[in-house]
């Protein structure tokens, strides 16, 4: 029965989601949570056992009852590559040198001293001024080969091979140049929205509050109010007289204001 | 709208197609000049603009090159995060990571008290309907 569920899996067309999906709910979550408390709780109580400090973090899956095992999730590939569909990845994706391609550089190289040299920040906010500087750099050059291109081809046009295989490596050069760039933006953008749910759920909070004030003051003349009626309710018997003559004036000026109107 | 780098990889790439697009049309477009006394040469490949179109042309083809260098090196100067260090950006990052934190903690509270205070609206109009 099993095996050929499994085997229903396999020949599927597009493949079912692996079947431990359906352990991932909340009240599951809560509860690896509540494990996770429990274990620091008693790591920290009993710190003479090095052994469990050194491996900090790590939940001892046999401990966890099998529907929480598949919510921790395995350790990456210990030798930074993994397969997909057939394909084989690595786990940082490096951007391909363009030396390695066999094409010329035509800009010092920055990458490969960057990650060497992260406490110099000088010379990292440079290299964006660099980059955009060598770019510019390109994008004229591109031109500048070109009109000699078209120079070349307008005096000797069997000559052209050389220009175009320049203007080939200035295309790739500045692309390439782009694409280091990518990490960067992605940085930036991700700090700009950042930024904006930062904003929008301060102004959420904003709202509520005065949403709150408007509501409270509203409630406070209401509760107000409804003293005052109280005040002038409560007392009224040593006024009933006055009261009733006041209103007795007020109706017998309405009834004559009614009798007026229909008048011609 | 795409990113900036897309933006200027694109452009990039239209810049190649306008040199090739240049070439081309100088090349299938222009006229002949007869050889001192020989009669001018034809071809089937090329149909022959008259001067005053081609030359048009031409500065069109140009100016839209020129156009689009302008394009480039603008993008380039507006790319995000000019003069930001990596590590920079890093403790932006951790710095923006705390507010929203908080920023979302408030909000929670406040979504509470919201809910507190319909309850309260909720009794208060009740009341005022029994009356």
């Amino acid at each position: 029965m099993a095996d050929q569920q499994q085997n229903n899996v396999l020949s599927a067309v597009f493949p079912a989601p692996a079947p431990f999906y359906k352990y991932f709910t909340p009240a599951n979550l809560a509860r690896l949570e509540e494990y996770r408390r429990a274990h620091e709780t008693k790591r920290a109580s009993d710190e003479t056992s090095e052994a469990l400090t050194t491996s900090d973090q790590h939940v001892d899956i046999a401990d966890l009852s099998p529907e929480l095992r598949f919510l921790i999730p395995p350790e990456p590939p210990a030798d930074g590559v993994y397969r997909s569909f057939g394909d084989i990845y690595n786990i940082n994706d490096i951007l391909p040198s363009l030396s390695d391609q066999g094409i010329e550089q035509l800009y010092p190289s920055h990458s490969s001293q960057q990650p060497q040299s992260p406490q110099d920040s000088t010379t990292h906010s440079a290299w964006t001024f660099d980059h955009t500087f060598y770019l510019r750099k390109l994008a004229k050059s591109l031109l500048l080969n070109f009109l000699e291109l078209v120079g070349t081809l307008s005096i000797a046009p069997d000559q052209y091979g050389r220009k175009i295989e320049d203007l080939r490596t200035l295309f790739i050069n500045s692309h390439h140049l782009i694409n280091e760039y990518r990490p960067h933006q992605a940085r930036e953008s991700l700090i700009t929205m950042m930024e904006e749910q930062l904003e929008s759920s301060k102004k959420e909070t904003e709202g509520v509050r005065k949403m709150k004030e408007k509501v409270e003051e509203v409630l406070r003349q209401l509760a107000s109010g409804e003293l005052d009626l109280a005040d002038t309710a409560a007392p009224s018997d040593q006024k009933e007289g006055e009261r009733s003559k006041a209103d007795l004036d007020e109706q017998r000026n309405i009834w004559a204001a009614l009798e007026v109107e229909p008048g011609p | 709208m795409a990113d900036i780098l897309t933006q200027l990889q694109d452009c990039l790439d239209q810049l190649a197609t306008q040199f090739y697009a240049s070439i081309r049309y100088i090349s299938t477009h222009h006229d002949f000049s007869p050889v001192g006394e020989q009669e001018k040469l034809s071809s089937t490949d090329v149909t022959p603009d008259p001067p005053q179109t081609f030359l048009a042309a031409q500065r069109e083809l140009a100016r839209d090159l020129i156009v689009k260098e302008q394009q480039i090196e603008y993008l380039i100067s507006v790319l995000p995060g000019i003069g930001t260090s990596e590590k920079e950006q890093e403790e932006r990052l951790k710095a923006l990571e705390r507010e929203l934190r908080e920023a979302e903690e408030e909000r929670q509270a406040a979504v509470q008290e919201k809910e507190k205070l319909l309850e309260r609206l909720d009794e208060v109009i009740r009341s005022i309907r029994r009356v």
